[in-house]
């Protein structure tokens, strides 16, 4: 036992975390909206029904540094920016995340052994990765004499994807231990900015700078669709009615272990958006580029007098320049992934009202996996209140903490989330902040739950 | 109670915490100090690798480049066409005017029958006077004019006939015939003609006799009508020679001064050098003369004067004597015959000339056409010409030591000096010239003293190749200086208002040894460098 918790130890201080919607999966048994990050989650209602704008509103936000990560208070109180603070935490990861999700559409019917829902959903996936090495050349440039500077290209990502979907889901109880659930989904893209193939390096010393660039391209769609966004927006466009789409499952399965103890595990966003509408690409070719310095001899001959003569220094700027210009494809097809996400936990309850938990949690964008564990506790005050509490670990200590809250009064039930709460009571350590809020409609109640 | 009592609890609790934190949070932004941000940047900023013609080619100069077989370097400086003027400038044909009177004398008057023909013919002769004595064999004319006046008052019809023997045209002798009629007025014969006497040849040699001699002959005839011919009736004859100009005059021609010929070249190639030691082995001044008049001309040499800013020095030597040069044989008529005067280090001082590093040389020549006279049988063509080339030749073998060259330069650092806390250039020479550079950069301020020296101990920014007995290099020299202005370096720097850049110049053994520059020395150099930023950004 003790070496089974050293690993778990060790895995916890091995990951660095952020939080995402870890409240929402601990309070599956009270907020029909968990059933989106585990399918095979059921509400104890019969019938629960969620209308546009209301039902289940989402935000969060991440960034590698915390206001905190870029100052250091000195003895005189006064707060001096740390370069190395900033430097290091974008060298752990340089991460920027945004999601976002309006639910347009919510419905569920509980069966005696399932569940069925239909949800409609408007979301927004944005992801941006600065490495640390680009943010050290910012802060302390290319470096002394003997030490050449390398950014690695590489590491940059962007894709930012706005997405409506449409999810019809079911789950069901395969025998008294097993549950397990999925859902199918039915994506209409609305925007994206992608970038594919960025890979290279920029290396720069005294004696000479290299630029070695794969050949990349940026792919957009929707540009003219949010040009013309306001004030005439085309409908059409945004209610499915584009050339933009795409399928994804979401799979999950829950076990009972015993009587007391659940694990569940979830699989999330499986599938990508096929863009073919509104659509225009920048193809940027490969760059081989050495710069060891301008021509002498040519710089000697420049004439700053002769308006109509460019520099060798122009010359050279608009060489390097050049390399740069992208073709511009219109009506190019190609393809965003979803950012996957998986979600696992197990959860123990104590004198029915008590239940603890530790849940685990990874996204995928671009290939690059950022996992988070949590530790959770959740209390049920009587029919109406349901508080959940959890702690995530990162940055090798618990300093993420989130509270969720759900409401039942009669068929009415609100409820807010936040995932961690401390960015609220201390933002300058906040380097993640997510909420969700919304309103459901529930009637009756599902027989054993 | 307990339960019901919980929520508000928890909700007062979250709200008075979310409104605590972010103003603890909003309140230390007023906290946040000045950030100094000390970016550095290390760049590569030029680099060439060059041969000697690479820069000259590059720089505004007069000097040209040439190279012998090795290879060895030659700057040379042109003064082409320095002298250049045609035989018309210095021969003329003047104009002639001479008048004659013809008539019949008595006794053969009264021997004459009522009607018969009789006919008279006389010859007559002028000189053509040169200005300089030249004696004329003949002349090709190219143009010109022969303007034949006659007057006649014979009572009877008849004819006059000019024989031109010294005229010929396509190698027949030039004649006119003027008829007229008796009809009882007089005159009877009153006219001008105009001969023109382009491509004529005109002998004056009256048959290999004599020179500078027209001949000619007039032969009347007379259809006597019963009249009475007296001794006054006459033809009265004007001939002009006028505005003859000649392809070609044949003789002996008289001695002629050219005038005397000035000018100045330049050499832009030792701008800004001074003192030190400068001694170049082979210099040469070649002065090209070209020369087709058909007899001899001496050019002499009655100034050389190189000058700098501070002194002067006069050629000296052998050289300056007059120098007689080739002319065309008669066989080689139209042709220009070339002759080169070289002076160089065997008839002259001209190495010690190039060693005071002149600016300028300022030269007069003069010459003269068959001087003495020592040439009886020449010709002159109107496109006979003496022109004169100049040419400088400084091949670049010898030797230099402690050779200076500075230059002031207007120098404004800007505002951006304030923000750059460290500056260091890296030099790096890969040098194949047997030439080493030291290189200072001195900060003046508006009056001109001196307020900082940007290189602090070793300025050697070349290191001359090695060299071996015969002046090649065998071994290229590589170095890397770094030039390092730290903040207070800069701080100085800042209010100056001119910099002088100053370059000392040394061959391989600091001048001890006599090296080439060949056109296949390279120079390779890279020149990079860091600056330290430190940009102060916001604060409170």
């Amino acid at each position: 036992m003790k070496k089974q918790l050293l690993i778990l130890f060790m895995t916890l201080i091995a990951i660095t975390a952020y939080t995402q919607q870890i409240t929402l999966y601990q309070m599956y048994s009270s907020i029909p909206q968990s059933n989106q990050i585990n399918p095979v989650f059921m509400p104890r209602s019969k019938i629960t029904i969620g209308l546009p704008l209301i039902s289940s509103d989402y935000v969060s936000v991440s960034t590698p540094a915390s206001f905190d990560d870029f100052f250091t208070r000195s003895a005189d109180d006064s707060l001096r920016i740390d370069e190395q603070k900033i430097i290091d935490a974008f060298n752990k990861s340089g991460k920027f995340d945004f999601e976002g999700n309006i639910g347009l559409l919510f419905l569920g019917l509980r069966t005696k052994t399932g569940f069925f829902s239909l949800s409609l959903n408007s979301r927004l996936d944005a992801g941006f990765t600065l490495p640390g090495s680009l943010v050290e050349f910012a802060f302390r440039g290319s470096g002394d004499t003997g030490t050449p500077a390398s950014i690695r290209i590489s590491e940059i990502n962007l894709q930012t994807v706005w997405f409506n979907e449409i999810a019809v889901g079911y789950s069901r109880e395969l025998n008294s231990k097993i549950t397990v659930g999925g859902k199918l989904k039915y994506l209409q893209g609305i925007g994206t900015i992608s970038v594919e193939g960025l890979n290279g390096y920029i290396e720069s010393s005294i004696d000479s700078i290299h630029i070695s660039m794969d050949p990349w391209s940026v792919h957009t769609a929707g540009q003219e669709f949010l040009k013309s966004a306001f004030p005439s927006a085309n409908t059409d466009y945004f209610l499915f009615q584009n050339g933009n789409k795409g399928w994804g499952i979401d799979v999950g399965v829950e076990y009972k272990f015993m009587d007391n103890l659940l694990l569940s595990a979830s699989i999330l966003d499986v599938g990508k958006i096929t863009w073919k509408e509104d659509t225009k690409s920048y193809l940027f070719d490969e760059v081989k580029y050495t710069f060891e310095g301008f021509d002498l001899l040519e710089l000697l001959e420049d004439d700053e007098n002769d308006p109509n003569s460019q520099s060798t220094i122009e010359d050279e700027i608009d060489s390097l320049g050049s390399l740069f210009e992208p073709e511009e494809v219109e009506g190019t097809i190609f393809s965003t992934p979803l950012s996957g996400k998986f979600y696992a936990g197990g959860r123990y309850t104590l004198l029915t009202i008590h239940t603890f938990g530790v849940i685990i949690y990874g996204k995928i964008f671009k290939s690059q996996l950022t996992p988070s564990v949590a530790l959770t506790y959740n209390i049920e005050l009587g029919k109406i209140l349901n508080v959940g509490l959890n702690a995530t670990f990162r940055n090798k200590t618990f300093n993420n903490f989130g509270v969720g809250l759900s409401a039942k009064l009669g068929p009415v039930q609100v409820y807010g989330l936040v995932d961690n709460f401390q960015s609220i009571l201390l933002p300058e350590g906040a380097r993640v902040i997510s909420a969700r809020v919304g309103l459901n409609f529930m009637f009756g109640k599902a027989k054993g739950s | 109670m307990g339960k019901a009592s919980f929520s508000p609890a928890i909700f007062f609790i979250v709200i008075a915490s979310v409104f605590y934190g972010c103003n603890g949070a909003f309140s230390d932004l007023n906290k946040i100090g000045q950030y100094t941000w000390n970016p550095s940047l290390a760049f590569p900023i030029a680099k060439a690798t060059f041969g000697f013609e690479d820069f000259i080619n590059r720089n505004d100069t007069l000097a040209l480049i040439e190279k012998d077989e090795e290879g060895l370097i030659i700057l040379t400086y042109e003064n082409n066409d320095l002298f250049s003027q045609n035989a018309a400038s210095y021969l003329e044909l003047p104009d002639e005017t001479h008048t004659e009177s013809f008539n019949f004398n008595s006794p053969l008057l009264i021997q004459l029958p009522i009607a018969f023909q009789i006919s008279k013919t006389e010859f007559f002769n002028f000189k053509i006077e040169t200005e300089e004595g030249d004696e004329i064999d003949s002349v090709l004319l190219q143009s010109g004019e022969l303007e034949l006046k006659m007057l006649a008052n014979f009572p009877a019809s008849g004819e006059v006939k000019f024989r031109f023997l010294s005229l010929f045209l396509n190698g027949e002798q030039v004649e006119f015939t003027y008829p007229w009629q008796y009809s009882g007025t007089q005159p009877v014969l009153d006219q001008t003609d105009i001969l023109d006497l382009s491509n004529l040849k005109m002998d004056l040699t009256d048959g290999g006799t004599t020179v500078n001699t027209f001949n000619f002959e007039v032969e009347i005839t007379l259809n006597y009508e019963g009249q009475p011919v007296l001794p006054s009736n006459s033809l009265e004859i004007e001939v002009k020679l006028l505005n003859a100009t000649f392809k070609a005059i044949y003789g002996k021609i008289s001695e002629r001064k050219i005038d005397p010929v000035s000018d100045t070249l330049k050499l832009d190639f030792f701008d800004n050098l001074s003192n030190g030691f400068f001694y170049l082995d082979e210099p040469a001044i070649s002065i090209n003369i070209g020369n087709s008049f058909g007899l001899p001309v001496s050019v002499n040499i009655l100034s050389f004067e190189a000058s700098n800013e501070t002194s002067t020095l006069n050629l000296t030597g052998d050289i300056t004597q007059p120098q007689l040069i080739n002319f065309p044989a008669l066989g080689q008529l139209g042709d220009t015959i070339r002759t080169v005067i070289t002076i160089d280090h065997t008839n002259s001082n001209l190495p010690e000339l190039i060693s005071m590093l002149p600016t300028q040389i300022i030269y007069v020549f003069e010459g003269t056409i068959n001087p003495q006279g020592i040439a009886d049988n020449s010709f002159v063509l109107n496109e006979s010409i003496v022109d004169v080339d100049l040419k400088i030749e400084l091949p670049l073998k010898g030797r230099l030591s402690d050779l200076e060259a500075s230059n002031l330069f207007e120098f404004d650092v800007g505002e951006i000096a304030e923000d750059i806390d460290f500056v260091l250039f890296q030099i790096y020479t890969n040098n194949g010239f047997p030439l080493s550079l030291d290189i200072q950069v001195i900060f003046l301020d508006e009056i001109g003293t001196e307020l900082e020296r940007l290189i602090d101990e070793d300025n050697r920014i070349l290191e001359a190749a090695e060299v071996n007995a015969e002046g090649n290099v065998t071994l290229s020299k590589e170095k890397t200086i770094q030039v390092i202005a730290d903040d207070d370096k800069l701080q100085r720097i800042q209010s100056a208002s001119t910099i002088r850049i100053e370059v000392v110049i040394n061959t391989t053994g600091d001048g001890t040894t006599s090296v080439k520059i060949l056109d296949s020395y390279q120079l390779e150099i890279k020149i990079g460098a860091q600056i330290d930023f430190g940009l102060n950004v916001g604060g409170s």
